[in-house]
C-alpha cells in the first residue's frame, strides 16, 4: 500500500513538474510573422501569457524587416485592449530590444499580453516582419 | 495686381476654407495636448521614452491621431484652398465682369498668387501652432535611447539641418509641406481653367480623387526608389526610419519636378482660359 502511495505521489509531482515546465517553454519566447498594414495602425501579431509579473519590461527581436524602414514601433496591450507600454518605442531590424511596461500597469502572471507592431512612417505599401518576442 | 487684395478676401470667406482652417486648428492645438494628458498617469512613461520636444514633434508627426487625420486628408486640402473661387466665378458672370475690365492676364495671376500665397501661409501657420504647443507640453532636454530613433540618418539632406539645429529641421519640414500643398493647390486651381467641372461637387472630389490615384500610382512605382516619394519625403521620420536614403538633390529633383508641372499647368490654364474668353 505504501509503495503505491509513493508511487502516485512521485508520478503526481512528475506530471506537475512536465506541466510547469510546458507552460514555461510556452511563455518563454514566441515567434510572429505578418504584414505591417498600409498607411498606419495597430497590427496584433502575436498574444502570449505572463510569466513572471517582476519583469518589468518585454524583449522582442526583428529577425527580418520587408522593404521600407530599418524599425518597427513596438508595444503592447491587453485582452480589455489597455496599453501595457507606451505605442512611441521602437524595435530595429537584426537587433533585440528591451521595451519596458508601463510602472504602475504592470501585467500580472498568467494574463495574455498582445503585441502590436505598426509601421513608423505613413506608407501605401503593406511590410513584412518576422521575428520573436517575450511578455516575460 | 488690380484683384489681389479683393481675391484674398474671397478666399478667407470661403466657407470650405473656413472649415479646414477651423478643424486643422484643432488638430494642431489638441493632439500634443492629447498625447500629453492620455500618458502623463503612466509612471515611468517619460523617463523611458523621453520628454524632448524634438522627439515629440517627430512622434506625432509619425504616429498620433492628428498625424493619421492630417496624412488621411492631404490630398484633398489643395482642393479646399483654392476655395472654389475660380470655378464659382466661372459658371457665374462674375468672372466675365471681372475680365471685361482689367483683361484675363491680371484676373488669371491674382488667382494663381492668391492661392498659393494663401495657402502656403495657412498652413506654415498652422504647422507652426503645432510646433509651438508641443513646445509647450514637452520641454526636457533629456535624450533617452527612444530619442536617437527620431533623429536622421547622417548622409539624409535633414540631417544637415538637424546638425544646425533640431528646431531649424523642423522649420525645415513645416517649409517643404506647405509649399508642397501650396503647389498642388495652384495645380487644382489651373484645371479649372482647362477642365470643364458639371457642378460645384465633382469640381471637389474629382480633383482630391485624382490626387490620391496618382499618389497611390507613384506610391507603388516608386517602392524601390521611396526616397522619390513626395508623400514620403514630407514625413520627418521618414528621414530617420527608411532604409534608403532622403539626400538633398532627391528632394530638390522631386520638388523641381512638381514645379515643372505645376508651370505647365499654369501654362495650359492661361492659354486655354484665353481662348474661352
Amino acid at each position: 500500500m505504501k509503495h503505491w502511495k509513493k508511487m502516485s505521489l512521485g508520478t503526481i509531482a512528475t506530471v506537475a513538474m512536465v506541466a510547469c515546465m510546458s507552460i514555461t517553454a510556452m511563455a518563454a519566447t514566441a515567434d510572429f510573422e505578418g504584414y505591417l498594414p498600409e498607411k498606419q495602425g495597430d497590427t496584433e501579431i502575436s498574444k502570449v501569457g505572463r510569466q513572471d509579473a517582476s519583469v518589468d519590461h518585454f524583449t522582442i527581436t526583428i529577425s527580418s524587416l520587408g522593404s521600407g524602414t530599418s524599425s518597427v514601433r513596438a508595444w503592447t496591450e491587453g485582452s480589455a485592449g489597455g496599453n501595457y507600454s507606451s505605442p512611441y518605442n521602437e524595435a530595429s531590424n537584426g537587433k533585440t530590444t528591451d521595451i519596458k511596461y508601463f510602472e504602475n500597469d504592470l501585467p500580472k502572471q498568467g494574463k495574455n499580453v498582445t503585441l502590436n507592431l505598426d509601421n513608423p512612417v505613413y506608407m501605401s505599401t503593406t511590410v513584412y516582419v518576422s521575428g520573436s518576442w517575450t511578455p516575460n | 495686381m488690380p484683384y489681389l487684395r479683393s481675391d484674398f478676401v474671397k478666399l478667407y470667406k470661403s466657407k470650405q476654407v473656413k472649415i479646414m482652417l477651423i478643424v486643422l486648428a484643432f488638430v494642431m492645438i489638441f493632439d500634443p495636448i492629447s498625447v500629453l494628458i492620455i500618458n502623463s498617469p503612466q509612471s515611468g512613461f517619460y523617463e523611458n521614452v523621453g520628454r524632448h520636444y524634438f522627439q515629440f514633434w517627430v512622434l506625432m508627426n509619425s504616429v498620433s491621431w492628428g498625424n493619421t487625420v492630417y496624412m488621411t486628408l492631404l490630398w484633398i486640402f489643395p482642393v479646399i484652398s483654392t476655395g472654389l473661387i475660380m470655378y464659382e466665378e466661372k459658371v457665374t458672370s462674375v468672372k466675365a465682369f471681372l475680365v471685361s475690365r482689367n483683361g484675363w492676364g491680371s484676373y488669371y495671376i491674382s488667382k494663381v498668387l492668391t492661392v498659393f500665397i494663401s495657402t502656403f501661409v495657412n498652413f506654415f501657420v498652422l504647422l507652426s501652432v503645432n510646433v509651438l504647443v508641443t513646445l509647450l507640453c514637452f520641454h526636457s532636454e533629456v535624450k533617452t535611447d527612444q530619442f536617437w530613433f527620431c533623429v536622421p540618418k547622417e548622409a539624409t539632406f535633414a540631417y544637415k539641418f538637424y546638425e544646425i539645429s533640431p528646431m531649424c529641421m523642423i522649420f525645415v519640414y513645416i517649409f517643404l509641406n506647405a509649399l508642397l500643398i501650396a503647389l498642388l493647390a495652384v495645380l487644382i486651381m489651373t484645371t479649372y481653367s482647362i477642365v470643364r467641372m458639371k457642378n460645384k461637387y465633382i469640381a471637389l472630389i474629382a480633383p482630391a480623387a485624382c490626387l490620391y490615384v496618382i499618389q497611390y500610382a507613384v506610391s507603388w512605382l516608386l517602392v524601390d526608389r521611396m526616397n522619390y516619394d513626395i508623400s514620403l519625403i514630407i514625413q520627418p521620420m521618414a528621414s530617420a526610419a527608411l532604409i534608403q536614403t532622403i539626400r538633398g538633390s532627391d528632394v530638390l529633383l522631386t520638388y523641381g519636378i512638381i514645379a515643372i508641372i505645376v508651370f505647365l499647368f499654369i501654362i495650359l490654364g492661361y492659354k486655354r482660359g484665353r481662348e474661352i474668353v
